[in-house]
């Protein structure tokens, strides 16, 4: 077992590493300088910016820079807010990112499980019809038309909940829902499928047979066996999440990492740019891992498997 | 033997399926005695795994129970309710499953899964019936169960967790007990364990026991009865003696040929597949793969004509004017030795 | 009981030989594997309604080209701008005879701006443009979007699981690394990358596309072919000396053909979505030309007061992506030997 991550974790730092670089690089190939007013510059003024910058260095000095700083925690200046560290303008943002984060996929999550396990103990009924278009039209309508007409006819016109900006409570609510369409409607296709094999299979109908009442059989059999796999499924839904945050968050301008992440594509903001894909990877890297090891932990074939290691 | 506990009359069951009804269950009748063991043969689709089902309440959505009667203490099954029905599976009437590999939920504790039926039916709290399980386990045989019961079924051999199985069905003392193809799935040696814990249990428990089997092999040493199945008929049914010894049905003929024997020469498989239950021939359904078949076999269903108080059988070959035919060698050598049995009975 | 049955002597002849093993005989046609899983999909109402869909949204779009190009696109009235769906024949549905709310009132715009003559079936932008030929070029830009996925998907995603897959040991581990590494980055965020680097437009989406899109597939095809690879026929195959080409062409591809087909079905409505994401937020397709993202971000800003503005757009993007998400549901039911009963 110990070997086995130790393992993960030496490739996992190597995937992060040539993230990095092939990031890094990527930033060198794109064209123009990142200084938006760059017309009424003059070359003597580029010139000192790009000193400032480190601009002027070979490209692999640079780099090697980049990466060592990258080591110590420093993602560098930020193009678009001079002085700026991106560290500092990271950090400042991740609350309300992860927190919509957070929300989305508990709210993704518990209600597609139980729009999918109900669906699926009434298989092949109307129950289950109107779960199964309820999760084909969550999955099909993207997230940010769901957002806009989330904004419009609940918070402006019905005004239930603030149109945009973030604080209270309430202020996440239609974000959370707007996100978290996408992973509940998985779910609910998910946990639907794997159930219905449950269902069927022969331990349910030795349960049966012992004379459990319908909902013994549901909550101690089925739904336990049909949840692990579930697990799985939370490394993409992270990537679902990171990249609808880049829309939702600026639909109901949430200062947010997704918010700021368009924000520096559309300025160009290099350092800022390579410093969000970081955290991305990192933390998409992270959560894998984190969800391998904890499907070894609540599924106890893999236990076993892991312990003869 | 002891008072009949289990009648079921007349009973007929349907399938609905995208092609149509398959006729599964045909007007099928048999009964279960006290502490005795009823086998119930068949080749896979005869029936016989529906017939037990229906006495568990466990068909699948697509079933109809046409007719007939289930009567459990005199009380028919088919009238009760699933809330009824629940307080009578696993306490009453218990089941042993095909497959030990599948019919253990892999995420739960075997003790836990061995203690479900106690909790439920005798609302036993969770220590008791957790001590009980481990007395059951004890019982059936697998050894160190003090520190397995808190282990998952995967830790477990085939054997292992079929006797893990026998353990819940046994844990409430039902009355009755359906095995259905309980060591198919195993190797033989492991069959072998399973057969002689079953009759030890049923010893000690005194519970009757519907042995249902493809395996003709199997029913000799087990069963007190036999009932023959095909194509959701009882074609032939009779005392383990009379089915083995001195079979009338072809059909019966046919698998006692092919099941291989000490003595036995050479085996002789039955010819042709079952008929499709979606439109079962007219007349005797055996009787296109019979090469005993008559006239009448292709137009009348044959009634059960009596062999002796206990055994019956339903092919035309046993009506008065049919002409005397020579069944298989095999046969006539079983019931040559029926016949020396039969003598030395009556001295 | 018995002996009331009384039968004539002749019913107790030896039954005719040819009536015996009567019924050896099959019932059901033999049909192919792709016969019986038409034949399933046939059944699937959602999935063929969907397939009827999809086909005349290709047809529509593509048969669209010689009447809308890039002149059309950019050629604006703005006498016309900001009006309101008007379709002949309609004039009783509010909404749909040129008459917009304003202020709580319904206004013929039409007659406003001196078009009475005119008929937008889905109205103007704020340019006075036709949304339903900008509607029907967006299309055909997510279609064509659909077909670049599709065909990295069937040709990197397919040879390189198979590739991965049939080689092993050291082969299939550098490459399995290799899709790790891309996806550990968000598809997205590669997605921006590429756009960085190039162009915002079709040939970076399409880029992008190329990079992140088949991975998916990668993987399926190659968990197959590491079973397929031990079946006995292809270890015939191979003891007989067939080439690997041939193998993979003439064993592998046929086996794996329903993955092949499902997972594409899958691919389809992400690569749409994600053409209508990038342009949504400004940096994927960008004016001249148009796509049913950029008609979203363009009618969200307006959408209070030209509701129709986005909803057009939104409605034709969701029916696209749910007609792709059923076809795709029902080929996978059709294909799936776990429910073949």
């Amino acid at each position: 077992m110990r070997k086995y991550l130790l393992k993960r974790i030496l490739y996992m730092v190597l995937t992060l590493f040539l993230v990095a670089t092939i990031t890094f690089f990527l930033m060198k190939l794109m064209p123009g300088t990142p200084y938006s007013n760059q017309e009424k510059m003059t070359t003597a003024q580029i010139k000192i910016m790009n000193e400032q910058y480190g601009l002027n260095k070979p490209v692999w000095e640079q780099y090697v820079i980049y990466i060592f700083d990258m080591l110590h925690g420093d993602l560098g200046t930020s193009f678009q807010y001079s002085n700026q560290a991106v560290s500092y303008l990271i950090s400042s943002r991740i609350g309300p990112s992860a927190q919509l984060g957070f929300q989305a996929m508990v709210f993704g999550l518990f209600f597609g499980i139980i729009i999918g396990s109900v669906a699926a103990i009434n298989h092949n009924t109307w129950i289950d019809t109107t779960a199964t278009v309820v999760s084909i039209i969550g999955k099909s309508v993207p997230n940010f038309v769901l957002a806009v007409l989330l904004q419009y006819y609940i918070a402006l016109k019905l005004g239930w909940f603030p149109i945009a900006d973030w604080g209270s409570f309430s202020y996440t609510v239609l974000p959370t829902i707007a996100l978290g369409v996408g992973p509940l409607a998985e779910t609910a296709r998910f946990i639907r499928t794997g159930m219905v094999d449950v269902l069927n299979s022969d331990y349910i109908e030795l349960a049966r047979a012992k004379g459990l009442s319908k909902f013994g059989i549901v909550y101690h059999h089925a739904l336990r066996n049909s949840l692990i796999p579930l697990v799985t499924l939370i490394g993409p839904y992270t990537v679902a999440l990171m990249t609808g945050s880049m829309v939702i968050e600026n639909i109901f301008s949430i200062p947010g990492i997704g918010e700021q992440f368009v924000k520096s594509i559309l300025t160009n903001d290099y350092p800022t740019i390579m410093g969000v894909t970081m955290l991305f990877s990192v933390g998409l890297v992270l959560i894998i891992l984190l969800t391998d090891i904890v499907y070894g932990i609540i599924d106890p074939r893999i236990r076993l498997a892991g312990n003869g290691d | 033997m002891g008072e009949r506990i289990l009648d079921v009359k007349n009973l007929e069951i349907d399938f609905h399926t995208y092609a149509g009804e398959v006729k599964a269950i045909r007007d099928v009748s048999f009964h279960l005695d006290k502490g005795e063991t009823l086998a119930i043969v068949g080749e896979s689709g005869s029936g016989k795994s529906v017939t037990t089902k229906s006495l568990m309440g466990l068909l699948a959505n697509n079933a109809l129970v046409k007719g007939g009667q289930i009567l459990f203490h005199d009380e028919d099954l088919l009238k009760k309710t699933e809330k009824e029905m629940q307080n009578i599976r696993g306490k009453d009437i218990a089941m042993i499953f095909q497959d030990p590999m599948t019919s253990l939920d892999p995420t739960m504790k075997i003790g836990r899964q061995i203690a479900e039926p106690l909790m439920k039916h005798k609302k036993v709290e969770k220590k008791k019936a957790l001590a009980q399980a481990l007395e059951i386990l004890k019982l059936v045989g697998i050894t160190d169960a003090e520190k397995r019961i808190n282990d998952y079924p995967h830790q477990f051999s085939g054997g292992q967790r079929q006797r893990i199985v026998i353990a819940i069905a046994l844990v409430c003392y039902p009355e009755i007990l359906i095995a259905d193809e309980p060591t198919t799935a195993l190797d033989v040696t492991i069959q072998a364990q399973i057969l002689d814990l079953m009759k030890e249990l049923q010893e000690k428990i005194e519970t009757s026991i519907i042995f249902i089997t493809h395996d003709l092999g199997v029913v000799a040493g087990m069963a007190d009865r036999v009932a023959v199945m095909y194509a959701g008929q009882i074609v032939e049914y009779g005392s383990v003696d009379e089915i083995f010894y001195n079979p009338k049905h072809p059909y019966t003929w046919g698998l006692l040929n092919s099941m291989p024997t000490l003595d036995s020469t050479n085996l002789e498989a039955i010819p042709g597949t079952p008929p499709d239950l979606l439109d079962p021939p007219v007349g005797d359904p055996f009787a296109a793969r019979n090469p005993y078949a008559m006239k009448i076999d292709a137009e009348k269903q044959p009634p059960f004509f009596k062999v002796s108080d206990t055994h019956y059988a339903a092919t035309w070959l046993l009506h008065p004017d049919a002409p005397k035919i020579t069944p298989p060698e095999e046969i006539v050598r079983r019931q040559k030795l029926f016949e020396q049995l039969e003598a030395k009975k009556e001295i | 009981m018995e002996e009331k049955i009384k039968l004539s002597p002749d019913s107790f002849q030896p039954l005719p030989r040819e009536e015996e093993l009567d019924n050896e005989k099959i019932a059901a046609p033999s049909l192919t594997f792709t016969q019986d899983a038409w034949r399933r999909l046939k059944k699937n109402k959602g999935a063929v309604i969907s397939l009827f869909i999809i086909v005349i949204m290709v047809v529509v779009a593509f048969g669209s080209t010689p009447f809308i190009d890039n002149a059309t696109l950019v050629k604006s009235a703005p006498n016309y701008a900001n009006l309101p769906a008007r379709i002949p024949g309609l004039d009783f549905i509010n909404g749909l005879n040129g008459k917009l709310k304003v202020g709580g009132t319904w206004v013929n715009e039409y007659a406003q701006n001196g078009a009475s003559d005119k008929y937008f079936w889905f109205g103007t932008d704020y340019l006075g443009r036709s949304l339903a030929q900008r509607i029907i070029y967006g299309t055909k830009i997510s279609l064509i979007v659909a077909l670049v996925a599709t065909f990295f998907d069937l040709t990197i995603g397919v040879t390189y699981g198979i590739v991965s897959g049939w080689k092993g040991g050291k082969v299939d581990n550098v490459m399995q690394r290799i899709i790790e590494i891309i996806s550990s980055v968000p598809n997205l965020v590669i997605v921006v990358l590429m756009l960085l680097v190039l162009k915002p437009g079709m040939t970076s989406i399409i880029a992008a596309i190329a990079i992140s899109s088949w991975t998916t597939m990668a993987r399926m095809i190659r968990a197959e072919t590491l079973q397929l690879k031990s079946q006995e026929y292809v270890l015939a195959a191979r003891t007989l000396g067939e080439s690997p080409v041939k193998i993979a062409l003439k064993h592998l591809v046929p086996n794996l053909s329903s993955i092949i087909i499902i997972q594409t079905m899958y691919t389809i409505p992400t690569a749409i979505f994600f053409e209508a994401f990038l342009s949504f937020i400004g940096i994927g397709i960008s004016a001249p030309e148009t796509s049913l993202g950029v008609l979203l971000n363009d009618g969200q800003k307006n959408f209070q007061f030209l509701p129709y503005q986005m909803w057009y757009p939104a409605i034709v993007l969701c029916v696209l992506m749910i007609s792709f998400n059923l076809l795709g549901d029902g080929l996978r039911d059709a294909f799936d030997p776990k429910t073949r009963r």
